[in-house]
């Protein structure tokens, strides 16, 4: 059973909220909600709070379960989760990473203003539909087996730039190069293979997008200058993970961990939070396993920039190259990972988890790009289909307080079926339109369960991690193209 | 027998039931496919059977309701008819009933990510109801 802790958030200050140890029994340390007073009131009854503080029951956690501000309802975590373990005595879960391996993000700059889009808008959106397979089962252009799916489940989007499908310099701007080292194929199991083999280069489903989008403000002009984006500047967004293939590892440890957890006695308060030792053989394991689909998401996302690139030359009658279309940074919101942190004055190596949350490195951190070494990690925010998106860049703030962590999105406010029954009978297809915004969609009733109100605004998601210093808003991005599953 | 939807913020549950557990668990794959696909469309071309071993029956039902999201993905098909021949403390086998994704005639909607173990529920009953959220 779980216990009812929401009424005791406690207030720090305008943008963090505290759980207190006590909340529920067991809790190794507090929570800390990164939150405004309207957030926070609005978590009242929520689950999610539920969620944090069963996160902080699990053995060798660091200083606080986390959550950001677009925190919501998970299963195990809470979506917007961020929880750290010390690598001697803590844990990995897999529910802390998700079903979706490596979901993240990716920007690809254009040198076209919103200008050149006008009279190309639908046949623009036509080729992105037809060139990125979207929707239940979407598969790519070509399967992939056997030792070609092993080298991109090591290889990531370098082998995807290896075998054509980008350019070299599209991995410097990636997380990790694109690719995790310490990936091992071998353990990801037959299932999980077969479900993947035919979708490199397909977006899935839900909340997964392409969207064309037009920079409508710059909060930071230094900034922005070094990631080079300006006002009026078209640039695409990319929301997508690992497919299938991450789904199965998800559900393949699960089980593998909840064998774990029971043999070695840890008292899990949710099936979902089913864990294993980091030192542990299913441990490891699984980290060997989700490295690999962690490297299939950012292969996944590099065929798609490709198929993005080859749109927009059949459009422009220009190549990719000549429209500037270059890889601004590729991130993800949905892994685990071994970091450097401070705990108590002392750098010490833990792992970290983001269910949910981006990674927000600032300037001069050595995982930063060298070109944006003075500016800080490029952080990707999506919004809703019908407002905007964000683009942010890391803080000091994350690395003191959150593990060089912030928020990944919106956060949903409305289930699917309440979004449904409130959109019923409206044509968002035409409201959309009136607001400047084509839509591609291979299912009408996605658009109602997507719609802006079942979202929290994303602006006043972005601006609590802006006021608690955990990441910095950059620029503002509208869409104005949205193709989904 | 029959089935619905219950509220989850970011994913969908579902809430199924029938005479005997088993019926109550084919039931809760036909909401699953139903999320997916417009079941009256769906033909029974194909057919497919599973088997899943557990340590308990919940986790039979999640097990079972992921080997069928596996099809989806795999192989491109999906259900419209479930039979659950036989279903123990530890096993499971079922057959399913349907086809290959055509999405001109099956006007395909979500894709499932997963059947988890967040507020699994199974009664007995009667009528046996079960509950199991779904990662969309």
């Amino acid at each position: 059973m779980t216990v009812s802790v929401a009424a005791r958030l406690e207030p720090i200050d305008g943008c963090r909220w505290r759980l207190p140890r006590g909340s529920r029994p067991g809790m190794h340390v507090p929570g800390i909600v990164y939150a405004d007073a309207a957030m926070a009131a609005e978590l009242e009854h929520d689950p999610a709070l539920d969620q944090v503080a069963n996160v902080a029951t699990l053995p060798g956690i660091v200083r606080a379960s986390l959550a950001m501000p677009d925190i919501h309802w998970g299963y195990g975590f809470a979506i917007g989760g961020v929880a750290a373990f010390r690598l001697s005595d803590g844990v990995v879960a897999a529910g802390g990473v998700g079903y979706d391996i490596n979901c993240g993000t990716r920007i690809i700059r254009t040198t076209l203003t919103r200008s050149d889009l006008e009279a190309v808008t639908d046949r623009l959106a036509d080729e992105l539909a037809q060139r990125v397979p979207a929707g239940l089962a979407s598969q790519g252009p070509t399967a992939r087996a056997g030792s070609e799916l092993d080298a991109i489940l090591r290889g990531g989007a370098r082998w995807a730039v290896e075998h054509g499908l980008g350019w070299p310099d599209d991995l410097e701007t990636c997380e990790e190069r694109g690719a995790m080292d310490g990936a091992d194929p071998g353990l990801v199991s037959a299932r999980a293979k077969e479900r993947g083999r035919g979708q490199l280069g397909s977006l899935g489903s839900g909340n997964h997008f392409v969207e064309v989008e037009a920079v409508d403000e710059v909060f930071d002009d230094r900034v922005a200058a070094a990631f080079g984006v300006s006002t009026g500047q078209i640039v695409v967004f990319l929301h997508t993970g690992s497919r299938g293939l991450g789904h199965q590892v998800c559900t393949d440890f699960l089980g593998v961990m909840g064998d774990a957890a029971r043999r070695s006695g840890i008292q899990l308060p949710d099936r979902q939070l089913a864990c294993a030792y980091i030192r542990s053989k299913e441990g490891q394991e699984y980290l060997a396993a989700m490295r690999a689909a962690a490297n299939f998401a950012w292969a996944n996302r590099q065929a798609i920039t490709h198929a993005v690139r080859g749109a927009f030359t059949a459009v422009f009658r220009r190549s990719a190259d000549a429209l500037g279309m270059s890889v601004l940074y590729d991130v993800a919101h949905n892994i685990a990972k071994v970091e450097r942190h401070a705990d108590d004055g002392e750098s010490v190596e833990v792992l970290v988890h983001r269910k949910g949350a981006t990674r927000a490195f600032p300037a001069h951190h050595p995982d930063v790009p060298a070109r944006y070494a003075a500016a800080g990690q490029p952080v990707l925010i999506p919004g809703d289909m019908g407002r905007y998106s964000f683009l942010c860049v890391g803080a000091d703030g994350a690395m003191r307080e959150t593990f060089g962590s912030t928020c990944h999105g919106a956060g949903r406010r409305q289930s699917r079926h309440a979004a449904l029954r409130e959109q019923r009978g409206v044509d968002l297809v035409s409201l959309l339109r009136a607001k400047g915004i084509t839509v591609r969609v291979t299912d009408r009733r996605l658009l109602g369960e997507e719609a802006s109100s079942a979202y929290k605004d994303v602006a006043s998601v972005v601006e609590v991690c802006d006021r608690a210093g955990i990441a910095r808003k950059v620029a503002r991005l509208r869409p104005i193209i949205v193709v989904k599953g | 027998m029959g089935y619905r939807t219950t509220e989850h913020t970011a994913d969908i549950g579902i809430e199924a039931w029938g005479e005997s557990l088993p019926l109550a668990f084919e039931e809760a794959a036909r909401a699953m496919f139903s999320l997916m696909v417009d079941l009256d469309t769906v033909a029974e071309r194909a057919t497919r059977t599973q088997t899943v071993h557990a340590f308990e029956r919940g986790d039979l039902l999640v097990g079972w309701l992921n080997e069928l999201i596996g099809l989806v993905d795999s192989e491109g098909l999906v259900f419209r008819r479930f039979v659950v021949s036989s279903l123990t403390e530890r096993d499971l086998t079922a057959r399913s009933y349907g086809e290959p994704i055509d999405p001109a005639r099956h006007s395909p909607h979500l894709a499932v990510k997963a059947a988890t173990y967040h507020r699994l529920a199974l009664d007995d009953g009667p009528p046996a109801r079960v509950h199991v959220v779904l990662d969309i």
